[in-house]
C-alpha cells in the first residue's frame, strides 16, 4: 500500500474471500494517511457487485475521503464504476509494482550498459575513420542511427506496461490490417458480386411484395402469395413458396436459391417454370429436415440443383 | 380505466367473425368485465341478429360520427348482461360512411368506461377492414382449416404487422371436424398454426348449435353443454391473461361413441 501525494491506494487483489473485502477496506482506512485522501482502490481480479462497492464507496466517505479510482480487470465492474461516476484506469499492475527506487536502478543499469555499448561503439568508429574515411562515413551515420532506436527501449523495459499496451493496441490493428491483406486479390480469389443487396428479416406474406435492383436475401419464410422481384440473385433462408422473378432486367446468371423450395413459380430473366401440378400436398408442410437447392437457367430451362454438400 | 381494444378479422367471408364476435364478448360479460361489442361491418350488419337485439337498435355507429345522437345513446345494452353493450352498424349506408379517425376516436371514448371492446371486421381488406383496425391495440385473427380462409389470415397478418398501433394477434381455429382430420381430409390445427406462424388463442369445433343459436339470436355460451361453448368461454379466459389448456375438441357425439371412448379410458388406466 502506497501513499503518492494525495492518492492512498487500497490492494484488494490478493484477497480471494470476498467477504473479507469490507474488512480489508476498514483495515486500511484506520491508516492515518488515509485520511482526507483520494482512495484508489485496487480490485484485480475480484468480483464486486454493485451494492458492494455502493458499501465501499460510502465505507470511504465515512472516513472523510473519497473514492478517486478503481482498478479492475473485469469489465462488468467498470461499468458498474462508470454508472456511479467513479474513474476506472486501465489495468496497468506491472507500474505499480515497479518502486521509485527500482525504476531508479533498471533506469540506471541500462544507460549504464548503454553509455558502455556507446563508447566502445565511437571507439570502433574512430578507428575505422582513421583506416578509411571515405568508407566509414555511412557507417558512423548508422550508428547515430541505432542512438535513438536504443532508447525507447530502454522505456520499453521500464515503462514496461505503457509499452505493452500499445502493442496490444497496435497488434489489434495489425490483425485488422491483416485481414485487408488477405483480401488483396490472388489467382483464386473469388470474384465477388458489386451489386447492392437487401436483407429482409422477416417473413414475407400473402401479398407483400419485393422489388430491389440488385440482390435479395430473405431470412424467413416466403409464403404463397407474396412476390419477390430482383435484378440479382434471390435467396431464401427458409421456405420459398410465392413467385421469386431473379434477374428481373434480364441477367441470364441470375440464381435463386432456398432451404425449402416449394415456389408456385420460379422466373429467372425471361424464362419462366412453375410447381408441378397434382403435388398432393396443396400446403407446405414444415419438417425440420431441409434440403437446399438452387435454380439457375441451363439452356433456356430453368433447373433446380441440390446445394448439398459433397 | 383503459379497455383494451380487440379487432375480429379473417379477411375470408363466412369463416365465424361475427360468431366469434357475439360469444367472445357474452362470454367476456359473464364473467364480469364491461364489454362493448362493436359491429363495423356498415351496411350488412349481422352482430345484433346474433345477439337477439335486432329490434332494439335506435341509434347506429353512423348516427354518432354524424353527431346526430351522443355515444352512450346508441349503445344497446344485452337482453340478459347489463354488462354487454352493443354499437350497431347502419343497414342503410355503407364503409365510407365512417373513416378511420372517426372509429379511433370512439375507440378512445369507449376505453375509458369499458375493459374490453370488441370491433367485429367486415370480410375484406378494404376501408371496411381499415376502420376495424384503426383504433385496435390487439387483433384475433379467425380463420378455418382450409386452404382458402388460411391464405386470406396470411394476408390480414400481413397487413396487422405493418399496423404500428395492434401489438398483438392471436389466431382463432373456427369449425375445425376432428373426425376428417383424423382420416386426413383436413388440415390440423398444428398445420394452420405452423403455416401461419402465429400464436393460437382458441380452437372451436365445429358445432350444428351454432345454427340454431344464430337463428335464435342467443349466443351459443349460454348454452353450458355446448363443445363450442365451452371452446369461447375458453377464449375468453385466455383473453383475461388466464393460461387455459386447449379443450380436448375430439368428443364423441353419439351414445355408442361415449362408451368406447369410456372403455377406451378404462383400458389405458389399467394398462
Amino acid at each position: 500500500m502506497q501513499n503518492i501525494e494525495n492518492i492512498y491506494e487500497i490492494d484488494l487483489s490478493s484477497i480471494d474471500d470476498s467477504k473479507m473485502l469490507a474488512d480489508t477496506v476498514i483495515a486500511s482506512l484506520e491508516d492515518e494517511k488515509a485520511k482526507n485522501t483520494s482512495i484508489k482502490l485496487k480490485l484485480g481480479d475480484n468480483k464486486v457487485t454493485q451494492s458492494q462497492m455502493v458499501f465501499i464507496r460510502s465505507l470511504i466517505e465515512s472516513y472523510g475521503s473519497k473514492l478517486g479510482f478503481v482498478e479492475t480487470s473485469n469489465i462488468l465492474i467498470k461499468d458498474i464504476c462508470l454508472e456511479m461516476g467513479i474513474d476506472t484506469t486501465k489495468e496497468r499492475p506491472e507500474l505499480i509494482n515497479i518502486t521509485s527506487e527500482s525504476f531508479n536502478d533498471i533506469q540506471n543499469a541500462k544507460l549504464d550498459d548503454l553509455r558502455e555499448e556507446f563508447k566502445s561503439g565511437f571507439e570502433q568508429k574512430e578507428e575505422q575513420t582513421q583506416i578509411n574515411t571515405e568508407e566509414e562515413k555511412p557507417k558512423a551515420v548508422e550508428l547515430i542511427k541505432d542512438e535513438p532506436s536504443d532508447e525507447p527501449e530502454i522505456q520499453k523495459q521500464v515503462i514496461g506496461v505503457y509499452r505493452k499496451a500499445d502493442e496490444k493496441e497496435n497488434a489489434e490493428f495489425l490483425q485488422d490490417e491483416e485481414v485487408d491483406f488477405y483480401a488483396v486479390p490472388t489467382d483464386e480469389t473469388v470474384v465477388i458480386d458489386t451489386k447492392d443487396t437487401i436483407y429482409i428479416n422477416q417473413t414475407l406474406r400473402n401479398g407483400q411484395t419485393v422489388d430491389y435492383d440488385g440482390n435479395v436475401v430473405i431470412i424467413g419464410d416466403c409464403h404463397p402469395g407474396s412476390e419477390i422481384k430482383a435484378t440479382g440473385d434471390i435467396t431464401v433462408w427458409g421456405v420459398l413458396g410465392s413467385i421469386a422473378h431473379a434477374g428481373a432486367k434480364g441477367n441470364v446468371e441470375a440464381k435463386i436459391r432456398a432451404l425449402k423450395m416449394n415456389a408456385v413459380q420460379l422466373r429467372i430473366a425471361n424464362c419462366y417454370s412453375r410447381r408441378p401440378d397434382g403435388g398432393n400436398i396443396p400446403y407446405i408442410v414444415k419438417s425440420s429436415t431441409f434440403t437446399p437447392e438452387e435454380a439457375r437457367i441451363v439452356d433456356d430451362n430453368i433447373v433446380l440443383f441440390k446445394m448439398a454438400q459433397n | 380505466m383503459t379497455g383494451s381494444v380487440i379487432v375480429i378479422t379473417s379477411g375470408k367471408g363466412g369463416v365465424g367473425k361475427t360468431t366469434t364476435s357475439a360469444n367472445i364478448g357474452t362470454a367476456l360479460a359473464k364473467d364480469g368485465s364491461k364489454v362493448v361489442l362493436i359491429d363495423t361491418d356498415i351496411g350488412l350488419r349481422n352482430l345484433d341478429l346474433l345477439l337477439g337485439l335486432e329490434n332494439r337498435i335506435v341509434y347506429t355507429i353512423v348516427d354518432v360520427v354524424e353527431e346526430r345522437c351522443k355515444l352512450k345513446q346508441a349503445l344497446v345494452k344485452d337482453k340478459k348482461n347489463p354488462n354487454l353493450c352493443l354499437l350497431a352498424a347502419a343497414q342503410t349506408r355503407d364503409k365510407s360512411a365512417v373513416t378511420e379517425e372517426q372509429l379511433k376516436n370512439i375507440c378512445e371514448q369507449l376505453k375509458e368506461e369499458f375493459d374490453y371492446i370488441l370491433v367485429d371486421c367486415p370480410a375484406g381488406i378494404e376501408q371496411g377492414f381499415q376502420n376495424a383496425v384503426a383504433g385496435a391495440n390487439e387483433a384475433i385473427v379467425v380463420t378455418t382449416p382450409e386452404m382458402s380462409a388460411v391464405r386470406d389470415a396470411d394476408r390480414i397478418i400481413g397487413l396487422l404487422e405493418a399496423k404500428e398501433d395492434v401489438k398483438k394477434y392471436r389466431l382463432l381455429v373456427n369449425r375445425v371436424r376432428p373426425n376428417l382430420i383424423k382420416t386426413n381430409d383436413m388440415m390440423s390445427v398444428d398445420d394452420v398454426v405452423g403455416i401461419l406462424s402465429a400464436e393460437l388463442i382458441g380452437v372451436i369445433p365445429e358445432d350444428t348449435g351454432i345454427i340454431t343459436s344464430t337463428n335464435k339470436g342467443e349466443p351459443i355460451v349460454n348454452n353450458e353443454k355446448s363443445l363450442a361453448g365451452q371452446a369461447y368461454l375458453n377464449v375468453a379466459r385466455r383473453i383475461k391473461g388466464e393460461e387455459v389448456p386447449l379443450l380436448d375438441i375430439d368428443q364423441p357425439t353419439t351414445f355408442f361413441g361415449k362408451v368406447k371412448k369410456f372403455l377406451s379410458k378404462k383400458v389405458k388406466v389399467s394398462k
